[in-house]
């Protein structure tokens, strides 16, 4: 007969009058205990119109008008959050802004020429988006035509760039000062035979901007706080950015014991193969994520907000261990990143391949030109064993439930060895190797077994066996564990060779 | 020479074109016409590590008590690697992909011919990255005196 002791405040074994004795508890946490909703931290700059106080707090962003009140209609933040909000709606999120470069901003010039002959439009795409003015013939290139279409682009007031026009030029400037812009790009189509021309300036894509914020004092002001995701607003160019160089090394260091402080960053490249290849290189970090995408039509940061957004729909389901692999075009698929403009930059097999080798998350851009995610790397996926993220993910949660299930059911514990044979059992508040072994370790390792995110837990060697506990022999307050977990692998491959074998 | 199999590249400023083929037979990190420099730290690299891209080790490939880093010092030497035409399309793919890198700037024709090939301008000195395979000028010889 199994028995259950149960100990309700006040009432004793000599309580005598006949009752349905009750107690309510709240804030118990869950069975595992509960680490909390997973949050995320967009890092990027205070524009002027921005009412938050660069570098002093992250804010938390709750509504689209909270986030173009505290950093500005059009910052990277508000373009990253849009990003991120796209394809996911729940998520607890904080901005933090450093404080604006005095650099330089991007820009480019569009350039329109000759009196409409005719009935057309004139149209402009940039960030995914395509926007267009129509026009009569008769009309002025310049304070007809131009200045139409320079107020369409001011009335985008999501976008990052605002428009200026002089005669028959309109001048395109990205709102954050540094070379976040020199990754915007433009293109143009106006209805040919009706005289006026339309032409952007140089390659299309923004120019000149130069001398990026600095996140260091920013950073500092979050050191000691945890958030699961980070995407830092940033476009970086060639192979190495100091910000995110900032980034990647705060979150190495925090994840170390002494801060215990686990998290992800998320970002991207619209580079050559060959640069953000020395960029994943130089961030080649197991928590680090750099997505590819050359000469994207978004900018990479609305890249890696937008994919942070699916990572956190997906890993905060039932399943934190999800494959990637080729998501974006299915039905249940929620994803929205548009393929290259010109079809020479889709990434080829060969590059796919060079891509998964050193690192980098691929987005390719299948046979019906859809966009799709061809693997959710590690920016240290040059080591096939921690190539996945969920490798990291699923780690990362194991060991959140572990502590948060420990901080649950050991708070203020009191601490001695394993009971001798035969002794008398200590206290309940007493935490023995054992006991923090059978309460914390075995339970937490059952539970991710059973949810099918660890693989090889039980069995003579497995994690349950191999899983080691006993007091530090120096310190005398500590226990140690030792728990060898192996994340579920995923499936990016089947192989079939098929033999037709008629004779005759 | 480049052969029409080949092309003959040297790698460039700071940046890294994964050897695509050598990857694929080691599943080790390999870079065209790069060299993997290991040290403890980043000051015991040797002298020509300085500007190379550098990396720091994971746990995973260094377990040893001092944390380690890796520097991809360019070789000295122009590196053959495969141009687009086998006869297997994946390798053609492969010739192509090292005609992308050249073509987007990662890496150096280290000939004329491999520079046409690609369809890029041949630049002799390299931007003045290899003075060591620059043609030495030959000694002026004096005219005689008839």
């Amino acid at each position: 007969m199994g028995t259950l002791a149960l100990s309700l405040t006040g009432i004793s074994t000599n309580w005598l009058p006949p009752a349905q004795l009750i107690q309510v508890q709240f804030a118990q946490g869950t069975l595992l205990g509960d680490p909390g909703q997973p949050k995320v931290l967009l890092v990027g700059t205070v524009l002027t119109s921005g009412s938050a106080t660069a570098d002093t707090q992250a804010y938390p962003l709750g509504t689209e008008a909270e986030v173009i009140d505290y950093f500005g209609e059009g910052s990277d933040i508000h373009v990253a959050w849009r990003a991120f909000t796209s394809v996911c709606k729940t998520a607890n999120m904080y901005g933090i802004g450093a404080t604006e470069s005095d650099g330089t901003a991007a820009s480019i010039t569009i350039t329109f020429a000759g009196t409409a002959a005719g009935v057309g439009s004139a149209e402009l795409t940039m960030f995914g988006e395509t926007i267009s003015v129509s026009f009569a013939s008769g009309d002025a290139f310049d304070t007809a035509i131009a200045e139409d279409l320079k107020d369409v682009i001011n009335d985008q007031t999501h976008w990052p760039v605002t428009a200026a026009r002089s005669l028959g030029v309109i001048t395109i400037t990205y709102k954050t000062k540094g070379t976040n812009g020199n990754w915007a790009r433009t293109h143009v189509k106006i209805t040919s035979g009706v005289t006026t021309t339309m032409v952007a300036g140089g390659t299309g894509v923004l120019a000149s901007g130069a001398t990026d914020e600095v996140f260091t004092t920013a950073l500092s002001t979050i050191l000691a706080s945890h958030y699961d995701y980070i995407v830092p607003c940033v476009n970086p160019t060639a192979g190495a950015d100091a910000r995110l160089s900032s980034v990647s090394a705060q979150v190495l260091t925090q994840a170390l014991p002494a801060s215990g402080i686990r998290q992800q960053l998320i970002a991207a490249s619209a580079d050559s193969l060959s640069n953000a290849t020395t960029l994943v290189t130089a961030y080649n970090k197991a928590a680090n994520q750099i997505w590819w995408h050359t000469n994207s039509e978004e900018l990479p940061l609305q890249i890696a907000a937008h994919n942070a957004g699916v990572r956190y729909n997906e890993e905060t389901g039932a399943d934190p261990g999800v494959s990637y692999d080729g998501y974006g075009p299915g039905t249940n698929d929620v994803f929205f990143i548009k393929p290259q403009y010109s079809g020479s930059d889709h990434p080829t097999q060969a590059e796919i391949n060079t891509a998964l080798s050193v690192g980098l998350s691929p987005i390719g851009v299948n046979s019906q030109d859809k966009a799709y995610m061809v693997m959710s790397c590690t920016a240290a996926g040059a080591d096939p064993r921690i190539r996945d993220t969920s490798k990291v993910t699923v780690s990362y949660r194991f060991v959140n439930d572990l502590v948060a299930r420990d901080a649950s059911i050991w708070p203020r514990a009191k601490i001695a060895d394993n009971e001798p044979v035969g002794a008398r059992k200590y206290p309940a508040k007493i935490c023995t190797p054992t006991r923090l072994r059978d309460t914390v370790i075995e339970p937490v390792l059952r539970e991710f077994r059973d949810r099918g995110l660890l693989i090889e837990v039980d069995g003579p060697t497995g994690s349950l066996a191999s899983t080691a506990t006993g007091l530090d022999p120096t310190v005398s307050t500590r226990i140690n564990a030792r728990i060898p977990i192996k994340v579920t692998p995923l499936r990016h491959q089947v192989q079939f060779l098929v033999n037709e074998v008629s004779t005759g | 020479m480049t052969t029409e199999h080949t092309y003959l590249v040297l790698a460039k400023g700071s940046v890294l074109v994964a050897d695509y083929e050598r990857m694929k037979a080691t599943e080790r990190l390999s870079f065209v016409g790069r060299k993997a420099h290991r040290a403890p730290t980043v000051d015991a690299l040797p002298t020509a590590a300085c500007g190379a891209p550098i990396r720091t080790l994971d746990a995973t490939e260094w377990t040893g008590d001092d944390p380690r880093v890796e520097a991809w010092v360019a070789k000295r030497v122009p590196t053959k690697v495969s141009a687009a035409t086998h006869p297997e399309p994946e390798r053609r793919e492969a010739g192509g992909y090292y005609r992308k890198r050249i073509l987007e700037g990662g890496l150096w024709p280290a000939d004329a011919s491999t520079a046409h090939a690609c369809g890029v301008a041949f630049d002799p000195v390299f931007d003045g990255e290899y003075p060591e395979l620059l043609p030495v000028a030959s000694t002026p010889v004096k005219a005689k005196k008839e």
